[in-house]
């Protein structure tokens, strides 16, 4: 699979079903990489980062046509990752629960996030903490019983805007809006940042499997966008 | 090479306790493993210590921490009697591996529990909201499991009990034990403000910052925390405490400087709201000129008050003439002013004062009103990057009066200037039933600046 330019490709992957195999994945990473693995409290989450990081560096891999295991990575000093080797390959990388997702493009600007869906909190006032008044409004008018879905799909969202511009939290979350009324029509209600509000940010929303939703930003509106398991890319 | 002899020199340090356990993971592992794949260290680590004496595994396993690297420490720690013998004298692992010893080295390193109730708070509310029903502080956020929005219910919870944290804040410092140190507290538990006075400090909310320069605000804040948004703290901000020893400061950027320490000791980031009101005006602007200088976002509202030093509301209590006024005022500002001042302690602030502290506060109102008057005089007004909020009365004294009020504003906020009509007269605004519609407007003025503001 080739990325042509104004092309999105998005890995998906369960973990779940590789839980013996990320022991042999382990051999991919730097030493750095080994080394953080082993802080992780809980084996799910060490092994999801082990898979994640196995399955980044073989698809840079497969795109740049490198050695996964030569691949190097530096981080910005928000922590966002990019790729020492590659000018006009972007990506992003999100997991959560059992499922990772890794999305690709050429030249544009790009961020992703998934969510497992969870139903244990408030989020008209994690909205109201630190949404815009727009979404706060949006989420208070929502039926009570869609309001965890119009929460995610918001939330995955300006996840996947802030992780493109790279500054993650540091970005403040209410000087943004999103749309959140339906799962496939995604777009922004306003970007207050000047020099960000120039760009042409594109949102895309997709429902990664049952009780997941993900989201895709990128600067510029792709041609295509195109979903692939990396189940047989990871055997 | 390097890498050698610092792992000489960490086995050097072992006890020999330790060394023991090392060399037999070593072994163990040397002849587990094909030497090829030896640089794959794919398997968990399992010590076992054989030992007659009491193994003490969580000291064993934090002192391990300090000497080798954080791969080389094992996950599981099992204490034997013996080790199991084969009939060659050598050590039977199979037997070993059927041994269950202690639970994960991991969980029972358990937790450094909460040294202060800063951290106990903070504990329960990761608790709470990771699911976990063991917590060290000294366990790093992420690596237990927590991510961007599990970080953001953090600090929801936290702000609830009064805890101001920032995303930065929790990115920078990860553990409970470092997070509370970087956190300011409840104003009750912290070391005695300078400045800051608590009128409420719960609230997910922007606080409103009121400010005032002597130490009469108890007379003009505190029944706002009855009308403005329970969800929105409120504090008053003083240039000295009449109990203790007066401070004067010298000038107003000096005052202005002393209340943004404070100020962000509770709110570490904008959108800011504070209010000035009679003579606080000009250490409302300096603020909010020194908070432009870190982009924060700035939202000064004034109640009924004019800027520049010509305060005609002190001697409006009488209703006198105030057209004559302020044909004397723009002669001989400062005297007329400090004449004023007085009086207005004499009428309104005195006999309160009497009733709560006695003569001798009075006299330390008076000298830091006088005090602030003088400050005044020298303070350079200009323009401020935000926005103003202009509360005026439905009744002002004079005519002409609104119109000054506003004109002195104009030029001043670079963001706009938004202009409400308020209840009441300019001394009652602030005490019942007035109190009600100036909470009322002033909520509504930082719900719209929260909701508009870049």
């Amino acid at each position: 699979m080739e990325l042509h330019l104004n092309n999105v490709h998005v890995w998906n992957v369960d973990v779940s079903l590789k839980d013996k195999r990320s022991e042999s994945f382990i051999s991919y990473l730097s030493l750095d990489e080994k080394e953080r693995a082993s802080k992780y409290r809980f084996e799910k989450d060490r092994s999801v980062y082990i898979t994640a990081k196995f399955l980044l560096r073989s698809l840079l891999g497969h795109y740049l046509k490198a050695n996964p295991k030569e691949i190097a990575f530096e981080y910005s000093e928000f922590g966002r990752p990019s790729c020492l080797k590659s000018i006009d390959l972007d990506f992003n990388v999100s997991h959560s629960g059992n499922r990772i997702i890794i999305g690709f493009s050429k030249e544009q600007t790009i961020g992703v996030d998934i969510e497992k869906i969870k139903t244990d909190f408030d989020p008209l006032n994690l909205a109201k903490n630190f949404f815009s008044r727009e979404e706060i409004t949006a989420l208070s008018q929502t039926k009570e019983s869609d309001v965890f879905q119009a929460f995610y799909r918001c939330w995955t969202r300006k996840e996947s805007f802030i992780k493109a511009v790279g500054e993650g939290l540091s970005y403040p979350l209410d000087s943004f809006a999103v749309t959140m009324d339906y799962d496939h029509k995604a777009g922004f209600l306003k970007i207050d940042n000047d020099n960000d509000s120039k760009k042409d940010w594109r949102l895309h929303s997709f429902i990664p499997a049952e009780g997941y939703i993900a989201a895709i930003t990128t600067d510029g509106n792709p041609n295509i966008i195109e979903y692939f398991d990396a189940d047989d890319f990871l055997s | 090479m390097l890498m050698k002899s610092t792992i000489e020199n960490r086995i050097e340090r072992l006890s020999l306790e330790e060394r023991k356990l090392l060399f037999f993971k070593v072994k163990q592992f040397l002849e587990t493993k094909p030497s090829k794949s030896v640089s794959e260290d794919t398997k968990r680590l399992v010590a076992y210590v054989a030992t007659k004496d009491k193994l003490n595994i969580v000291q064993l396993r934090s002192s391990l921490k300090s000497k080798v690297p954080d791969y080389m420490i094992p996950t599981k720690i099992v204490k034997v009697e013996r080790f199991p013998i084969l009939p060659n004298g050598k050590v039977d692992k199979k037997a070993l591996k059927h041994i269950n010893g202690s639970t994960l080295v991991q969980e029972a390193a358990k937790t450094a529990g909460p040294t202060n109730d800063m951290e106990r708070e903070l504990l329960a509310i990761w608790k709470e909201v990771l699911q976990l029903s063991t917590i060290g502080i000294h366990d790093n956020f992420f690596d237990i499991g927590g991510d961007s929005l599990l970080s953001i219910q953090i600090i929801s919870s936290a702000r609830k009990l009064g805890i101001m944290l920032s995303a930065n804040q929790l990115f920078d410092h990860q553990t409970i034990s470092e997070l509370s140190k970087s956190v300011s507290t409840r104003i009750k538990e912290l070391k005695p403000w300078d400045h800051l006075v608590e009128i409420r400090s719960e609230g997910s909310k922007a606080p409103l910052f009121c400010l005032h320069t002597d130490g009469s605000h108890f007379f003009f804040y505190n029944l706002l925390a009855k009308y403005i948004d329970s969800d929105r703290p409120i504090y008053a901000l003083q240039a000295s405490s009449v109990k203790d020893k007066v401070k004067l400061h010298r000038t107003v950027e000096e005052m202005a400087s002393d209340f943004i320490d404070e100020i962000k000791r509770v709110q570490p980031q904008g959108p800011y709201h504070f209010m000035a009101y009679c003579f606080s005006t000009a250490v409302g602007l300096e603020i909010a000129h020194i908070l432009n200088k870190t982009k924060e976002r700035v939202h000064y509202l004034v109640a009924d008050t004019s800027s520049k030093s010509q305060n005609l509301y002190a001697i409006s209590r009488t209703g006198s003439r105030v057209s004559g006024i302020i044909k004397v005022l723009l002669k001989n500002p400062v005297k007329t002013v400090k004449r004023a001042v007085k009086q207005r302690i004499n009428w309104y602030v005195k006999p309160a004062l009497l009733r709560r502290f006695g003569n001798e506060d009075q006299r330390k109102v008076e000298k830091l009103s006088h005090n602030n008057l003088k400050i005044y005089h020298n303070y350079q007004w200009k323009a401020f990057d935000g926005h103003l909020s202009l509360l005026l009365t439905k009744k002002p004294y004079h005519p002409g009066l609104n119109e000054f009020i506003l004109d002195s504003w104009k030029k001043i906020p670079l963001q706009g200037l938004n202009i409400v009509q308020t209840e009441g007269q300019h001394d009652t605004l602030f005490s019942e039933p007035d109190v009600k519609h100036t909470a009322e407007n002033l909520e509504n003025c930082m719900q719209e600046f929260e909701a508009n503001s870049k």
